[in-house]
């Protein structure tokens, strides 16, 4: 893969890493800046295979729209086994990414939902404002899926709303949506609403169980949300509320 | 050396379903670089493509006949009308073109617009070329020898006049006029100019004077204030300007066109 330039960001206080493409590398003049971040945690087991699966067909999904070289793609995995979020690779252009390489995903560990929340959008953010600061429009979509509750972050869902009323007030970013995405997550069903609430998400679906068929539904929505997302850059908004349902 | 252009429509022509008679492009030969604008005349045939066939016959002229651009263009452009069965009015197009070779720069306007030298300190000298009737020489006239386009300015002495102002970041001040005789003017004008200093060499459209709400010597600051100067930076920096300038309802009148080339300095202006 290519070099990609490591950040470290900074917001209320605490500290983020990410990598991204070098802004002086990037062809195009706006982007949308996608961040998928899943639950490596233990009760994921038995199920991660799939998950990868999942985030493959995304990825080749996004490689077939017409907006695909206006795409960055960040994939992040989470869980207290990492000692901050365990980035498969940073914003980077479709064109540049080789999902086969991805690594057979190991499971295990708490789950730092609110820590990995926090930093997929913070990064989303930092690098926006750095895109934009540079003359490119960018805007962003984060969909972090889970199986569970949190039970182990530092992170706040009061500090994750702060981030984002912040980044929406600010409009350096022309837009960004973060959706919850919950799978095996019946059980969690109000405490995954109440933290998109609390945290001022774009709301919390839930793609059922994780069946091949479920989560190749889950990968269509999330590939037309990005498609949404990124038509919807240049009009001075976020996408219309996103039809696509899992 | 980074080389980057952009044109865009402007609100007149967008109105009037109208395609953008403005085309820029630039281009890297065996020592130097070079940017290439054209303007095609609003009440012309289908000048969107003779500005895009100046433009181009530029771009064949500067890289296999530097020495004469101008004949060798003018050959390309006679032929090129002949071969795709244009009207002479198609090819009524302006043309600027800024061309580096070692240590010097050249630019050449024939018709109207805007030259631009910056320098590393942020200072922008930068000209603009008028015709004193609102209506510039092509370089598609020659195919009479500008009998035509003299015949409409009879005796009027100096048509063409280049004004010369300084562009700092903070404000811009009046340098100077030259005015420019029929004969010489209809030739087009070459200035030569030595590249130790500047940063910036860049040709504009006259679109870019016919900005709503805009001097045009804080658009071409604006347009030159480059955060990047990788990549597509010129076609970002419009972009941005436009964007800019329309949260305010306003924006080019005029179809907007411009070549940069950076010759030197660090990668951010601004």
């Amino acid at each position: 893969m290519p070099k990609l330039a490591s950040t470290t960001a900074t917001f209320a206080g605490t500290k983020f890493t990410y990598q991204a493409a070098r802004i002086g590398d990037l062809g195009a003049t706006e982007y949308t800046l996608v961040t998928i971040a899943i639950d490596m945690t233990g009760s994921v087991s038995g199920f991660e295979s799939e998950l990868r699966a999942m985030l493959i067909a995304v990825i080749d999904a996004c490689r077939r729209s017409p907006r695909s070289d206006n795409l960055l793609v960040r994939v992040l995995l989470f869980s207290s086994r990492f000692q901050d979020v365990n980035e498969l690779h940073g914003f980077m252009p479709l064109a540049q990414l080789d999902p086969a390489s991805y690594p057979v995903f190991q499971t295990g560990g708490m789950t730092p939902l609110y820590d990995a929340t926090f930093n997929a959008i913070g990064a989303t953010v930092d690098f926006g404002n750095d895109l934009s600061a540079n003359d490119f429009l960018a805007n962003g979509i984060v969909f972090v899926i889970t199986d569970g509750d949190d039970n182990t972050s530092t992170a706040t869902p009061a500090m994750v709303r702060q981030l984002l009323e912040t980044t929406r007030r600010d409009e350096r970013l022309e837009s960004i949506l973060a959706i919850l995405i919950g799978v095996n997550a019946a059980r969690y069903q109000a405490q995954l609403d109440g933290f998109a609430r609390e945290a001022g998400l774009d709301g919390y679906r839930d793609a059922h169980d994780a069946t091949p068929q479920n989560l190749a539904k889950l990968a269509r929505f999330v590939s037309q949300s990005i498609s949404s997302t990124s038509l919807a850059l240049g009009t001075g908004g976020p996408s219309q509320t996103i039809s696509a349902t899992i | 050396m980074q080389t980057d252009a952009h044109f865009i429509i402007g609100q007149t022509h967008a109105a009037a379903g109208l395609p953008c008679q403005d085309y820029a492009l630039t281009g890297q030969v065996t020592g130097g670089t070079f940017a290439i604008v054209a303007d095609g005349c609003s009440s012309g045939g289908r000048t969107d493509v003779g500005a895009r066939l100046v433009t181009q016959a530029t771009d064949q002229a500067l890289r296999f006949s530097p020495q004469a651009v101008v004949p060798a263009r003018q050959v390309l452009m006679q032929a090129s009308q002949r071969m795709l069965n244009l009207n002479r009015t198609d090819m009524l197009a302006t043309c600027l073109y800024a061309q580096t070779h070692d240590d010097d720069v050249t630019v050449h306007v024939q018709g109207d617009g805007v030259v631009a030298l910056g320098r590393a300190d942020g200072q922008i000298l930068a000209g603009l070329f008028e015709w004193s009737r609102n209506a510039p020489a092509y370089p598609s006239y020659a195919d009479d020898g500008f009998a035509a386009f003299k015949a409409f300015y009879g005796d009027e002495p100096n048509p063409l006049t280049l004004e010369w102002w300084s562009v700092t970041p903070t404000g811009a001040e009046y340098l100077d006029t030259v005015r420019f005789g029929l004969d010489e003017a209809v030739r087009g004008i070459t200035l030569d100019y030595r590249l130790a200093g500047l940063d910036r060499v860049a040709v504009f459209t006259d679109g870019v004077t016919q900005i709503d709400g805009v001097d045009w010597t804080d658009a071409v600051r604006s347009l030159l204030a480059f955060k990047t100067r990788q990549g597509a930076f010129a076609r970002r920096r419009m972009n941005r300007f436009v964007r800019d300038v329309s949260l305010t309802g306003r924006g080019p009148l005029d179809d907007l066109a411009y070549a940069v080339i950076i010759t030197e300095g660090t990668d951010h202006d601004a």
